[in-house]
């Protein structure tokens, strides 16, 4: 089995560079290393796959306030929800939009307008200065996505958020005029139709917004005539959580744990709102206080990385490298270190309180994604990252926990003051 | 004088010299154009130069030879890259255009044959590195510049 790892690793490694993210495509059906069941040659952690999960809540998936998770409905590790978007006050001029990406990185539903179809023009356009508010929003890979602000009812689950304002993705707003908006991911080409960004901020901007109108983010526009504006909060995309009529405080996302080799069949729920009922009590976590970036401490490899967050919306870990890890030859940044190599790192809060140990493993992410024929579930992937100060608990540490967000400026929390996270 | 430097960072660029790797004056350029106040500290090896607005706080390294090896960003907006990395840029551009096809890592490092970026962070708290190793200090590591 080892000799035949090695080659197939070996004399796949090339055409596996291209496919390293989304393993559709891979024709290893013919071998028997089947995906999700295979055994590595490599030698086992000796702290097992995942030392600390934590013990799941109890939900049912008819839950008022309890909405179904898949993972892998467009790449490998995509968080998927379904989201229902109407037409302000309408029960009927509504779409419902799949595969959105759930995201904790994040923050106000984006949707790419031809997603939501003919139910585009009945939302309502935000004005600030009675003029049609858009905004460029930016992301870590360095792209950005354009388009109007507009308010919508949306619908998780059971429940309803009214009026919201959130983003629709059209680079013919405004002609897209602003010179500082490049690297565009406009079209629909990320693997899913939006994103709902559920983490730890009520607002995508904040007070900066507030006050500057040279803050980058958003533009009021004229026909193909943009400026920078200033933007009230209550016109800024909005966290569509906090606006819910009730479990308005914050989420959970509860994953199943996948096996080393990876799941297809992964998923979970995302549990709307902390301590508001009894499938969503704190007892018994740990909390982890956020600072005004939105960070908290993770001390890796005897560093103390202070902007360190958990994001849903990675499809990875991302940390610097640490020996035995070595990267893919194909220059995705992934590791590839051979087999499955265990790790440890500290979560603290932002005050450095409640210091955690973390458990998790990473392995080889060509070998691994090479024996998949579909997007699957991992929680062993990870990229290198140079930064010296940010840990990015991406998906992978999701996988067998119950992952608490809790937002800004909310209450009701039995575990301390918002925002925090908590597992 | 606030929004002064605000425009600096996010605007000015366009009508301003590029910085990574031009000269002392090239930046002198740069700062003068944008009407931005900047703080300077001597490190030792090198020189920082350091623009805040509400928006981002924007790094620039010097050598010894008055170039500028290294710039870091954070912030809620990133600075306009094309004018920052100036001839740097088409390279750049093409090599994460082509990261970017398919799915892909969220936070992406790119490389070009003198050029590395590292994009980070998250929504509301974006940060990135570049530098051009060939002008970076001896026994200076650019992944760890305050």
């Amino acid at each position: 089995m080892k000799s035949l790892t090695r080659s197939l690793r070996l004399g796949l490694h090339l055409i596996l560079s291209v496919i390293v993210a989304n393993c559709s495509g891979s024709s290893l059906s013919s071998n028997s290393l089947t995906c999700g069941t295979a055994s590595f040659s490599g030698p086992k952690p000796s702290n097992g796959s995942a030392a600390n999960i934590t013990t799941p809540l109890s939900v049912n998936g008819s839950d008022v306030n309890v909405t179904a998770l898949t993972v892998g409905c467009g790449y490998n590790n995509d968080l998927c929800v379904s989201a229902k978007v109407c037409a302000p006050g309408s029960t009927t001029n509504c779409v419902t939009i799949n595969n959105l990406l759930l995201d904790t990185g994040s923050y106000g539903l984006r949707v790419f307008s031809a997603a939501l179809g003919s139910v585009v023009s009945s939302l309502t356009q935000v004005q600030v200065s009675s003029t049609n508010l858009g905004e460029c929003v930016a992301y870590a890979d360095g792209t950005h996505q354009w388009g109007p602000v507009k308010l919508a009812d949306i619908q998780i689950g059971s429940l309803t958020a009214s009026s919201v304002p959130m983003m629709v993705i059209d680079p013919s707003f405004g002609k897209r005029s602003v010179t500082n908006c490049s690297g565009t991911m406009d079209a629909q080409s990320g693997g899913y139709n939006g994103i709902l960004g559920i983490g730890v901020e009520a607002q995508d901007c904040g007070s900066t917004c507030v006050g500057s109108a040279a803050n980058g983010e958003y533009y009021i526009c004229t026909g193909s005539s943009c400026s920078g504006s200033t933007v009230p909060l209550a016109s800024q995309v909005t966290n569509p959580v906090t606006m819910l009529s009730a479990h308005n405080n914050g989420t959970i996302v509860q994953l199943t744990n996948v096996s080393d080799t990876g799941s297809s069949s992964a998923g979970g729920y995302l549990i709307l709102g902390i301590d508001t009922a009894a499938n969503n009590t704190s007892t018994g976590r740990t909390y982890f206080s956020v600072d005004t970036n939105g960070n908290f401490q993770t001390v890796w490899n005897s560093t103390t990385m202070s902007k360190s967050f958990i994001d849903s919306g990675s499809n990875a870990l991302f940390m610097s490298t640490v020996s035995p890890l070595t990267l893919c030859v194909d220059g995705s940044g992934f590791y590839c270190p051979g087999n499955i190599d265990a790790f440890s790192a500290t979560m603290k809060g932002s005050s450095g309180a409640n210091a955690t140990t973390v458990n998790f493993n990473v392995s080889d992410a060509l070998f691994l994604v090479g024996q998949c024929s579909a997007p699957t579930a991992f929680n062993n992937l990870a990229v290198h990252s140079s930064s010296t100060t940010v840990f990015d608990w991406g998906l992978p540490f999701f996988f067998g926990r119950s992952v608490y967000t809790g937002i800004r400026g909310t209450s009701g929390h039995s575990l301390g003051t918002p925002p925090y996270w908590a597992f | 004088m606030r929004l002064i430097l605000i425009l600096a960072c996010l605007f000015g660029g366009v009508h301003a010299a590029a910085v990574l790797g031009q000269n002392r004056a090239s930046m002198d350029t740069y700062v003068r154009t944008n009407n931005a106040q900047r703080a300077t500290t001597a490190h030792g090896a090198y020189t920082v130069h350091t623009l805040v607005s509400d928006a981002c706080t924007l790094k620039e390294y010097e050598n010894p030879d008055g170039k500028i090896f290294a710039v870091r960003w954070e912030g809620i907006t990133p600075p306009n890259l094309q004018n920052l990395f100036g001839d740097y840029y088409t390279a750049y551009d093409k090599a994460h255009s082509a990261a970017l096809k398919g799915p892909h890592p969220r936070q992406l490092q790119i490389k070009t044959d003198n050029l590395i970026v590292q994009h980070s962070g998250h929504m509301r708290h974006l940060s990135g590195l570049a530098y051009d190793p060939a002008l970076v200090p001896a026994g200076v590591v650019a992944e760890e510049l305050p």
